[in-house]
């Protein structure tokens, strides 16, 4: 009870300040689409805590549909991929489960409590102005108490529409390609007065997935068949209002929809490639945000309920005489309350705290649960044009309603953070930089409460992260750019989640007997060359080593190895060559060989992959008019590969698209 | 040990009394591993001399669920070495996804790949596969689990509640028998076949009953009612049957259990939990692995007076981390138990003398769980 009271007074506290701050805000939110771009830039480097972006021209580049495809060009990131449009996309940063990495659409979070990350296959690359990746997730900009939870953040923004002196601007397009792809898009914004505007986005997507894998089954047994069952129709579709109501203030409204149905294509099983379960997704969610800035606070608050549904069929389970027909809705409820103050020049402190609850029902569960999150985060930042540093904490009571004693029910941990920088070079410029962050992520309920596999004794797994590391950017001729990265980090998780059979090998349990130290290097070099007024090029390299040892058991035979599915090696290059409206781009991944499962013996052995993707894209402007055709080939070299044992990546494709904006 | 050269078409039903005692002896084990039987149609070369040995010991990985490396391991007794990934050599193929079964039966050898949803079946001697047998209902896979040898063929039960009957000369299905729920054990003795139904993919509404099918008919012809889950199940040569019920994995345990030839339910051990078990003679050598402690224990049981004999089979401290098979190979009496590890990488399988004292040891693919022993016939190394 005292407890709860205290709770509630933090939580008036930061509302009192919102309150109060009705002020005008200053100019530097009005900056355009360039102008963000810049600042994003200065953010990068100045930034204490490792931060990766792509943004409008880079995004384009991009081979693939979904924001996955973006993320996988990142450095440090592990990308989880069952192959092709409909498969499932998860993404491991540095080697920390995917449940330690936060999404947010434009500072909304969007969740998945069953699976603790959720599936982003689901958000289409195309209406996104920046895709971006915060290891640590810092920075003394008013945010939602969750965005510093996580071990890392991955950031989607959306398009925000340039009216220019139209009333009105649209987009219509359409993409088609390899494996049955047709994705249609559109997208229209209309200025509803002087400061305000509405959207509307529709992408519908249809893919067929039927690629040819081969089964590597030796000498006498591999064969080349097409993958069945992988055939996906979804529909994604936003609604956006926004509204400055006042020169400090901005309201934003936002309702999502999203509704897929899928096959899962199973693993390749020798000799039986019958695969015939399917997923349904229906996903609806509202958001409401409003944000305001003056000379010395800044305020954020957030607001909003999503709904998910989920169903899976596996018509030919053998358990009953019919089918086995799971159903599953979540629902998450959140408030969160953010404010920034500036002491003086060089300090400023953040405080947020957020209110989060989360509800389940399925049918294969042992109970309906519900969680309820309080998250309270308070940051102190200094920043000088030399230095900067920020020292946090974030206070986190978590209830879980479907435990077995009101001991484990109750979680309350207190995490701290801590980053600093130094400018040590003006021409060129270099940085030093340093961070600590202490973080958890909580069981998932498919963790605490999925039939026979749940285990609701679970406590959270806590991840350490160090981060240091130096960086450079350099303009040695007028035009030319180089931005360089180094950084060495050391991660260590505690109680880490994993299954292990328990009764025989199809009956397993979660348990927290995991301990992984990671250490690694990242390294990122971007160049870009205005080599006149018609050609630019620009190159953006991105490599990761890393060893994460399982040191779980000293007497285990598998002390020490490299855990699953992390590779130590990975890397990838965008190339990009633009003459007048042309360009050409080529992006290539690299992937270094990994084991499947702890016991690194050349049985659990995958091997390292090469993929190329390239395309050209004339792009045009006339007036207010712009075209954009686009033609590219994905796996130029048709690369055999695999992502997730068992699960073949689709070989050589060809995707053409073209978009009119106006 | 010596047997007449020309015991071949003998079913276990019509004995020559000369055999008898041998057969009394060795029918559980043939049964259970089904490794000294010729098939009827392939009557074996006369040879002068007559002593059966054994040539060596195939063990069958499971593997792991959906990765495709269900494996044999052949141990080979003229060198005492161990071959892992045996098929797969001899083959140029995989076996596939799943593991769930094998014996030798004539001269050919039988693996029951449970997700790849085939019988692989492979020349005993030489490990070269003579075919490979789909278990599909149209496109949809079967699932095929266990396997017994009876007559002119072998019985293969399915998780689609079905019994296949595969004739062992064509190698193809003949008949499909109807059964109970997910059936997960099926042996063949008192002239009848056995299945246990098991019911497990329909958690946690388990079946819990044996279905007895009559091998000259094809049919069904009673069902009876045992423990939740049952599994394995196996004659002990006394009239009765041994099973494994697995319970609930939760309040309700997995236990040994004895019924009679009429079904009646004679017994439920109480006092330790059982996950597998082989019958040798009049004993039963029962494991089991303690998840919550992480201990696995062997213990012996009396058949004939059905009463646990012996707390620990094994006398001089060998550790089995997780055991995870067991049989018994009737023509050296030796006691052969899987330990499965780790689950996830190599395993390795312990040899003992009746006494329990370990004898040697050898690694394994991942899971190891079926025997199969190749029994020849002369001097050894011949």
């Amino acid at each position: 009870m005292r407890r709860n009271v205290t709770v509630t007074v933090l939580l008036l506290a930061v509302l009192i300040i919102r309150a109060t701050a009705q002020e005008p805000v200053s100019d530097t939110l009005l900056l355009k689409g360039v102008e963000i771009a810049s600042e994003k830039i200065s953010r990068k480097e100045l930034s204490s805590f490792p931060m990766q972006s792509l943004s409008g021209n880079q995004i384009a580049a991009v081979a693939g549909n979904s924001v996955a495809d973006a993320l996988r060009t990142f450095s440090g990131v592990t990308l989880r991929d069952y192959g092709g449009a409909g498969g499932l996309k998860t993404v491991m940063v540095r080697s920390l489960g995917a449940q330690h990495t936060g999404v947010f659409i434009d500072g909304a979070p969007v969740s998945d409590i069953a699976s603790g990350q959720p599936d982003l296959g689901k958000f289409p690359l195309g209406n996104l102005e920046e895709v971006s990746l915060n290891v640590g997730g810092g920075g003394s900009e008013p945010m939602p108490a969750r965005a510093r939870a996580g071990a890392s953040i991955i950031n989607l923004r959306s398009i925000r529409p340039d009216f220019g002196k139209y009333k009105t601007r649209g987009n219509i397009g359409i993409k088609g390609g390899s494996f049955g792809l047709f994705n249609p898009f559109f997208r229209l914004d209309h200025k509803t007065g002087q400061d305000s505007w509405i959207g509307i986005d529709v992408n519908p997507l249809f893919s067929k997935g039927d690629y040819s894998y081969l089964v590597d089954n030796g000498p006498a047994g591999s064969e080349t068949l097409k993958r069945g069952n992988g055939d996906l129709t979804s529909l994604s579709a936003n609604l956006r209002f926004f509204a400055r109501p006042g020169d400090s203030t901005e309201l934003r409204v936002f309702a999502g929809f999203y509704n897929a149905e899928r096959g899962l294509p199973g693993a390749v099983v020798f000799y039986n490639p019958h695969a015939s379960q399917r997923l349904t997704n229906k996903d609806l969610s509202l958001g409401f945000q409003l944000m305001s800035e003056k000379k010395r606070v800044s305020l954020l608050t957030n607001a909003g309920w999503s709904y998910a549904w989920l169903r899976y069929l596996d018509p030919d389970y053998l358990g009953y005489t019919y089918s086995l027909d799971n159903r599953y809705l979540q629902q998450e409820f959140y408030l969160s309350q953010a404010g920034t103050i500036a002491l003086g020049r060089h300090f400023s402190a953040s405080l947020a705290s957020d209110f989060i609850l989360n509800t389940f029902s399925g049918s294969q569960y042992k109970t309906d649960p519900w969680r309820g999150s309080f998250l309270l985060s308070a940051i102190l930042a200094h920043q000088t044009r030399n230095t900067g540093a920020e020292a946090g904490i974030l206070a986190s009571v978590i209830k879980d309603s479907g435990k077995n004693s009101s001991e484990e029910d109750l979680t309350h941990k207190v995490s701290p953070y801590f980053s600093v920088s130094v400018r040590i070079a003006d021409v060129p410029s270099l940085r030093l930089r340093m961070m600590y962050k202490h973080s958890f992520r909580m069981p998932a309920f498919n963790e605490l409460y999925y039939a026979l596999v749940g285990n609701p004794r679970l406590f959270p797994e806590s991840a350490q992260q160090l981060n240091t590391g130096i960086l450079g950017s350099y303009a040695p001729f007028k035009g030319v750019l180089l931005r360089l990265s180094a950084d060495a980090f050391f991660n260590r998780v505690h109680n880490k989640i994993v299954a292990i059979p328990t009764q025989n090998l199809f009956v397993w349990s979660m348990q927290n007997i995991g301990e992984v130290s990671t250490g690694g290097l990242d390294f990122q070099l971007d160049a870009t060359a205005a080599m006149n007024r018609r050609s630019r090029i620009s190159v953006n390299l991105a490599y990761t080593f890393q060893k994460a040892s399982d040191i779980s058991d000293k007497n285990s035979s598998v002390y020490g190895n490299q855990i699953p599915y992390i590779p130590y090696e990975t890397f990838s290059a965008m190339f990009q060559f633009g003459y007048r409206a042309f360009s050409l781009d080529y992006n290539v991944l690299f992937n270094g060989y990994r084991y499947v499962s702890a016991e690194n013996i050349p049985q659990n052995l995958l091997p390292s992959w090469w993929i190329s993707d390239a395309g050209v894209a004339w792009n045009p402007e006339a007036g207010r008019y712009k075209y954009r055709i686009k033609a590219g080939v994905t796996n130029l070299f048709d690369k055999d590969y695999v992502v997730i044992r068992s699960f073949p990546m689709p070989g050589r494709g060809i995707v053409v698209s073209g978009a009119f904006t106006f | 040990m010596t047997v007449n050269k020309d015991r071949c078409y003998i079913k276990p039903v019509a004995l020559p009394c000369r055999q008898l005692w041998l057969t009394a002896m060795l029918f559980p084990l043939m049964m259970l591993h089904s490794s000294c039987r010729k098939e009827p149609d392939q009557p074996r070369p006369q040879e002068n001399d007559t002593t059966v040995y054994s040539a060596g010991i195939y063990v069958l990985n499971e593997g792991l669920f959906n990765q495709n490396n269900a494996g044999l391991t052949f141990y080979n007794f003229s060198d005492s070495t161990a071959e892992t990934d045996y098929f797969f050599n001899k083959n140029g193929r995989g076996l596939g996804d799943t593991g769930s079964d094998a014996c030798i039966y004539g001269s050919k050898l039988y693996m029951v790949v449970n997700i790849s949803s085939q019988l692989e079946v492979a020349d005993a001697v030489s490990g070269v596969s003579l075919g490979r047998i789909p278990l599909f209902d149209g496109s949809k896979p079967r699932q095929p689990r266990k396997i017994a040898p009876y007559g002119k063929y072998v019985f293969v039960c399915n998780f689609d509640n079905t019994v296949a009957v595969i004739d062992t000369a064509r190698l193809e299905v003949v008949r499909l028998i109807e059964a109970g729920r997910n059936p997960d054990g099926i042996t063949a003795a008192y002239g009848k076949i056995w299945v246990s139904n098991s019911g497990g993919l329909a958690f946690p509404d388990y079946d819990n009953t044996v279905s007895v099918i009559d091998p000259e008919t094809f049919s069904e012809v009673s069902r009876f009612t045992v423990g939740i889950n049952p599994y394995t199940i196996r004659p002990d040569g006394h009239g009765h049957l041994y099973l494994i019920s697995r319970g609930n994995y939760g309040d309700v345990k997995s236990h040994l259990q004895v019924m009679d030839t009429l079904g009646n339910l004679v017994k439920t051990f109480g006092g330790f939990e059982a996950l597998g078990f082989t019958v040798a003679g009049d004993t039963a050598y029962v494991y089991n692995y303690d998840w919550n402690s992480g201990k696995s224990t062997v213990l012996v049981v009396n058949t004939l007076s059905m009463q646990l004999v012996d707390e620990q089979f094994i006398k001089d401290g060998t550790d089995i981390l997780v055991a995870y098979g067991i049989a018994c190979d009737p023509v050296t009496g030796m006691i052969y138990i899987a330990d499965a590890l780790n689950f996830t990488g190599t395993g390795r399988v312990y040899a003992f003398d009746k006494t329990g004292k370990l004898q040697f040891s050898f690694n394994t693919g991942i899971n190891p769980s079926y025997f199969a022993f190749l029994h020849r016939t002369g001097i050894p190394g011949n």
